[in-house]
């Protein structure tokens, strides 16, 4: 695609790429992957406990199915937010073929910090994503998701409704616990 | 706002402006494979030098939308082929139209750019579809550009 075309095709709207991409145009579809893809991808490795090979597989089965569906998206919610959908759906999937693991007494315990950290140093980017990242490993599926959605990916309640296919009273409540464990694991690396 | 609450809301502000170096770095080869996935779609008749092929409808609709994308202010929204049997029975393309647009030019334009598109691509095929068989529908109209 040479500079014009892909200029072009950059300032057209999700629902007209959607509608080209239903019609046959490949290039219209990579720009909705380029527009969405890295978002969808962060979703998918926190969803999968960081297993990017999982993610890269639930993924990879999610925008292929976006692809051979799109002729049958009807709008009924932002291209979006049908993204997130087929990619929930695909990491709930993997999750459901994993081994199942107990649930341990972890989640309501403090996160023990790195004894060979410096003190001074945990609140540095990349320590306080570390940090979250494993907090958000210890919430149940839907407290973690619907976090996800509406923290990082900013999903209203009623898109994330639809992405988990739930209703948004239920995603209020999730995430009211979902902020309260988080603020409560969260509270050490000030 | 507790303590806690502030911390993670700059854990959360720092994880949305994270891009993994992975994605970046996969991102291509996930959309090439998404790619080679065919969509269903049945066969229209066709005629080549070489005898009557098929063509999938699937190509005739990329190759359709392809030709009226040309014509300024619509856009295509659907495009439905009918078939009966082996035969090509119509072609219905319904437009999103830039708001003021004179309709019925504008119809004989895509008309025009369908039909010479479906000549090329189904050859001289028995009955020939010609402009009788192609519906222009308009289906929304818009004040900007429909292309956007």
């Amino acid at each position: 695609m040479d500079g014009p075309e892909r200029e072009a095709v950059g300032t057209r709207s999700d629902a007209v790429l959607a509608r080209r991409g239903a019609l046959g145009d490949r290039v219209a579809f990579a720009e909705l992957v380029r527009r969405h893809g890295a978002a969808l991808h962060r979703y998918a490795v926190r969803m999968l406990d960081g297993a990017h090979h999982a993610a890269e597989d639930a993924l990879q089965e999610a925008l292929t199915k976006a692809w051979l569906h799109l002729p049958g998206f009807r709008g009924d919610s932002s291209v979006k937010t049908w993204l997130f959908r087929l990619v929930a759906n695909e990491c709930h999937d993997a999750r459901r073929r994993r081994r199942p693991q107990p649930v341990d007494d972890r989640l309501l315990a403090t996160v023990p910090a790195d004894e060979r950290s410096d003190p001074d140093a945990v609140s540095t980017a990349v320590d306080l994503r570390a940090a979250l990242e494993l907090a958000l490993g210890e919430l149940p599926w839907r407290q973690r998701a619907s976090w996800l959605l509406r923290e990082v990916e900013g999903l209203s309640y009623a898109e994330i409704a639809t992405v988990l296919r739930t209703s948004p009273t239920v995603v209020r409540g999730q995430l009211h616990r979902a902020r309260a464990t988080l603020a409560v694991r969260m509270e050490q690396w000030r | 706002m507790s303590p806690g609450d502030a911390v993670l809301r700059t854990a959360a502000a720092d994880l949305r402006g994270h891009v993994d170096q992975r994605w970046v770095e996969i991102a291509d080869a996930l959309v090439s494979r998404a790619l080679t996935a065919s969509r269903p779609s049945p066969p229209l008749p066709a005629r080549a030098t070489s005898g009557p092929v098929h063509v999938s409808q699937q190509v005739v609709v990329g190759y359709l939308r392809d030709a009226v994308d040309a014509v300024d202010d619509c856009e295509v929204v659907t495009i439905r082929v009918d078939s009966d049997g082996d035969v090509c029975t119509g072609v219905v393309i319904a437009l999103a139209v830039r708001y003021g647009t004179p309709l019925i030019p504008l119809a004989d334009r895509v008309r025009e750019r369908a039909e010479g598109r479906l000549q090329e691509l189904l050859g001289p095929v028995a009955p020939p579809v010609t402009v009788a068989h192609l519906h222009v529908h308009v289906v929304d109209v818009t004040r900007g550009d429909p292309k956007l």
